[in-house]
């Protein structure tokens, strides 16, 4: 993946469903849905989210939810929030981080 | 990760992908740069447009309004988080709607047997009621 601002980056993320590989992990992310009034008995009100959820063994037991009143908080959640990639947020990772095909198995990246 | 289109705004969106086929009147597409393997938010010449995998596995189904922005997505892809299906990838649907003059897109829902049956012809080698919890 090319480096890109961060303003980009989070752009970029927008009513994205996407795998992405880093290192000997994949994950596959579902950002900024909307879920109406009601829908989640977690979060009843209004509100945006962002799941992460792993899909090589080795992180097939993970997943995460990230939460905002609007898509610009819930990106940033997500973007501050998740740390799995070596402690590193998925911004700092980006340069390594390359877009795959959402299956369980780890893909050559050149 | 690429840009969004623009035709909301009065641009021409950038031009990512290009057609490779279609089934049934339905363009299939493919990224230009091999890379972009997801299809665009708004477009401009076309009602539906179809995603497959790699290996030629339908991936996702987009059809758009009459305004070109998105309707809605069927995608075959694992939805634990919203449909408690586990690992293995499931027909689903996700709904787009304006809200307050932004277009929003709703989590995953499971697909009706009417909407398996109606876009059925599009889901290339797809299994047998892939749509089921």
């Amino acid at each position: 993946m090319k480096n890109e601002s961060h303003a980009e980056f989070v752009e970029d993320l927008h009513f994205q469903e996407l795998a992405i590989q880093y290192k000997d992990q994949k994950w596959f992310l579902d950002c900024g849905l909307w879920c109406r009034q009601g829908l989640s008995k977690e979060y009843p009100e209004e509100h945006f989210e962002t799941h992460a959820f792993g899909l090589t063994d080795n992180v097939a037991d993970k997943s995460f939810t990230y939460v905002g009143e609007t898509i610009e908080e819930c990106f940033k959640n997500f973007i501050n929030g998740f740390r799995e990639l070596d402690g590193k947020t998925i911004f700092e990772a980006e340069p390594e981080l390359e877009i795959v095909d959402d299956t369980p198995e780890l893909e050559d990246i050149d | 990760m690429g840009g969004r289109g623009t035709y909301s705004t009065g641009q021409e969106p950038e031009q990512k992908y290009h057609a490779v086929g279609e089934i049934d009147g339905v363009k299939i597409l493919e990224p230009i740069d091999g890379k972009q393997w997801r299809l665009p938010e708004e477009n401009h010449s076309s009602t539906a447009y179809i995603l497959l995998h790699p290996d030629g596995t339908f991936k996702r189904y987009r059809e758009y309004n009459e305004d070109h922005t998105a309707k809605f997505d069927i995608d075959y892809h694992p939805e634990d988080k919203a449909l408690g299906t586990g690992k293995r990838p499931i027909l689903h649907i996700h709904e787009y709607h304006m809200k307050k003059g932004t277009l929003v897109r709703e989590p995953a829902r499971f697909m009706t047997e009417e909407e398996y049956t109606t876009y059925k012809r599009f889901f290339v080698n797809v299994p047998e009621g892939a749509y089921l919890p």
